[in-house]
């Protein structure tokens, strides 16, 4: 294993980890950050300089788009309802995991360290993909989700094109954009903290608080 | 290709950041697309492009898919300003530049991440569109699930398409890696087109958002994604069949989900009262042939199933049309409180008629014969009889929206404009105002067609136009409206006969590229050459 991906590798996962567990939504915004920066560098060979410093950019602006929405220090997210500790026993085991089916089944083309980040990253956008009530949160883990996927097809067919690369980075700002644009209608439509999929729209308004979960 | 990228993803920023300026936001998005549908006639098919390491290439599909894309967005986003008015969804030029941009990109490279990669992206486009007014709690929970889907599937399908692009070794012989990559990328395709049972979230869209539109939302985007998807399947699974085996549970699960989509879509079109879910139906139900065409697993499939969904695209969109056009026209979108529309206004009855035609046909008809095809290379026999008879099902829900129509006229429907042309009052005789005229020589009198009109006395006589032009256009709403429609359900029988070119671009054969693993023993492009 290569020490410097190792730790690239497990810098995206503590960015996802915070990023899902947080109930600050800047400090889960930094998570985020964290990991859509480092995800890049885990490849091997790294792209070209001037590729990673295009999805630096295209990272720096998918974050910045939902930060202009959950800036305001009262921003708060659901965060996790396992706490952080849980979600990083989840990403540490489907780590191991991805270190354990490196390639799939046949010789990978990328560094496992790819795919290991990958399968953790998309273990932990499981949570808030399936049972997401907060805007934010649910979008956050759709973008884990397609990081971690991402990272699984560099660890098991190598490095991207640069096209590719190029190409991945707008669907990143698009991401980022639009999380940020559901996030503002959420809090326009009045939702608290943006938890807009918290079973009112869809159930009866006279239904207990306690039997929707909360 | 790179005009019309640049146009597309230029057009669709500048319309997105307009949007403040529903005028200019319009403007913008009208002379987008207009520019964006001359590129894309300007696209030469074959010519490649270098880019960043790898290649843009046109091809006669993928300039045929635009054009269609950009010609009908053109009418709709016009037909959707004239008849809503100041109600109109402002972001959908930008939506729809931004989905045809991503679907140019995905059509032209020839690597299939990146080409799904474009289609997230551009399906992210139509959870902008859904949220259209004022947002409320039940429409932000629709778009963040739209969201959801769009993820999940274009994740299933990335996964897949990395899994067996790389040199398998042994893994090459086992049916199971195909069995699963096959399965991944058809589940991932049949929830973007919200086909039964991934059809939840299509539906809550139909009832979120503005029924102009479920085109981008549910055809044009996912249209992009199954283009992809037929040619990954054609490059890299049917090639490897004789040495993985035939796939049977695999195929007979994608079939039962193409049947189930084209059987119960078109059931749940004729039950619902909503036009909008009418709409959405019909294109759930279209969508299962584009399954279907996933589950033949045969080279022979390739041109049948991209001229189908050249189909589905024109017909959905007109009849997207045709509902917004209804809804505007009679202020209801509810079937039964429709009663005798089809007499008030017979431009909207023969544009329904042609929709019809369009996506219903008869043996010998180009789009009935495609459907066919695919249906004859999916099932076997004894169910392909049934499915095949199971085409006229839309005849159900047409069967019903033209016995509504020529039903008796009830009060609300009777108090509608109708078809007939009607002039604007004559102006009143212009008056010279007693107050300095400005000189015909100056620019700002120029500016100003009244000014003009009033400083010059050989021009007097003229009326006063732009108003004449806005009061006939005000009054006639509804006609113009409806001419556009019947333009867009032309245009949809058109491809449906063959017309265009369609079925010649759609047969155009995928290039050979090098650089394949040795699991796509032909690896294809998304583009012809």
């Amino acid at each position: 294993m290569n020490p410097a991906l190792l730790a690239a590798a497990a810098v995206a996962v503590a960015g996802g980890v915070i990023c899902l567990s947080a109930r600050d939504a800047r400090l889960a915004l930094a998570g985020l950050a964290a990991t859509l920066l480092v995800a890049p560098l885990i490849a091997d060979p790294l792209p070209a300089p001037t590729v990673v410093a295009a999805r630096v950019v295209s990272a720096a602006l998918a974050v910045y788009l939902p930060w202009i929405v959950v800036r305001d220090p009262s921003a708060a997210t659901r965060g996790s309802l396992l706490g952080w500790r849980v979600e990083t026993l989840v990403a540490a085991a489907a780590f191991v995991i991805g270190f354990g089916t490196a390639g799939l089944g046949a010789a990978p083309l990328g560094p496992a360290e790819a795919q290991d980040a990958g399968f953790a990253l998309v273990a932990l956008s499981v949570g808030p993909i399936v049972f997401g009530r907060d805007i934010f949160r649910l979008g956050s883990g759709a973008v884990l989700l397609v990081a971690g996927t991402l990272l699984v097809r560099v660890g098991v067919a190598g490095t991207p094109s640069a096209l590719e690369q190029l190409v991945t980075g707008v669907l990143f700002i698009a991401l980022g954009g639009i999380v940020a644009f559901l996030a503002a209608n959420a809090v326009a439509a009045g939702a608290a903290g943006g938890a807009i999929l918290d079973g009112g729209a869809d159930e009866p308004a006279d239904r207990p608080t306690q039997a929707r979960g909360r | 290709m790179l005009p019309f990228l640049a146009v597309a993803f230029g057009g669709a920023a500048a319309t997105l950041l307009a949007r403040r300026w529903p005028v200019a936001s319009a403007a913008v998005g009208s002379v987008a697309l207009i520019a964006a549908l001359v590129a894309a006639a300007a696209i030469v098919p074959g010519q490649e492009l270098a880019v960043a390491g790898g290649a843009v290439v046109g091809s006669a599909y993928g300039r045929l898919f635009l054009l269609l894309g950009a010609g009908t967005g053109l009418i709709l986003v016009v037909a959707a300003r004239i008849a809503l008015g100041s109600d109109w969804p402002a972001n959908l030029p930008g939506a729809l530049l931004a989905s045809l941009g991503a679907a140019g990109l995905a059509l032209s490279v020839r690597d299939a991440t990146t080409a799904v990669a474009a289609t997230i992206a551009g399906g992210l486009a139509g959870v902008i569109v859904t949220l259209a007014g004022p947002p409320s709690p039940r429409d932000v929970a629709v778009a963040a699930r739209e969201l959801r889907a769009i993820a999940v599937a274009g994740s299933l399908v990335i996964l897949a398409t990395a899994w067996v692009a790389r040199p398998l070794g042994i893994l090459a012989q086992e049916p199971a890696v195909f069995g699963l990559a096959y399965l991944a990328v058809a589940v991932g395709v049949a929830m973007r087109f919200g086909a039964i049972p991934f059809h939840l979230w299509a539906a809550r869209v139909a009832d979120a958002a503005p029924e102009i539109a479920l085109p981008v939302l549910m055809a044009w985007g996912p249209a992009a994604l199954a283009v992809v998807a037929i040619a990954w399947v054609d490059g890299a699974i049917v090639p490897v069949l004789p040495v993985a085996g035939t796939l049977p549970v695999e195929r007979a699960a994608v079939v039962v989900v193409g049947v189930a989509s084209l059987v119960l879509g078109a059931v749940a079109a004729w039950v619902q009262d909503d036009l909008e879910h009418v709409v959405g139906y019909a294109i759930v139900q279209d969508a299962g042939i584009v399954v279907l065409s996933l589950a033949a697993l045969d080279p022979s499939v390739w041109a049948p199933s991209r001229a189908w969904l050249l189909n589905l695209l024109v017909a959905r969109t007109a009849f997207a049309a045709w509902t917004m056009a209804v809804h505007a026209r009679f202020g209801t979108r509810r079937v039964p409180e429709l009663t005798g529309w089809a007499r008030r206004s017979p431009v909207l009855a023969l544009a329904l008629l042609a929709i019809a035609v369009a996506s219903v046909g008869w043996p010998g008809l180009a789009a009935f014969e495609a459907r066919a095809s695919i249906i004859r290379l999916a099932t076997d026999e004894p169910i392909r009889g049934l499915i095949l008879a199971g085409v006229f099902l839309p005849l159900l829900y047409y069967g019903r929206l033209a016995a509504v129509g020529l039903g008796r006229q009830s009060a609300a429907i009777a108090g509608a404009a109708s078809d007939r042309p009607r002039r604007p009052a004559e102006p009143a005789r212009r008056r010279i105002p007693s107050r300095p005229l400005g000189s015909p020589w100056a620019w700002r009198t120029w500016r100003s067609w009244d000014a003009a009109t009033e400083s010059v006395r050989w021009l007097r006589p003229l009326r006063p136009v732009p108003r004449v032009v806005d009061t006939a256009l005000d009054l006639n709403r509804g006609l113009v409206v409806g001419l556009l429609v019947l333009v867009l359900a032309g245009a949809s029988v058109g491809v449906a006969a063959g017309g265009f070119g369609g079925p010649a671009a759609a047969a155009e054969p995928a290039p050979q590229l090098p650089g394949g693993g040795e699991s796509s023993a032909s690896p294809r492009g998304f583009a012809g050459p």
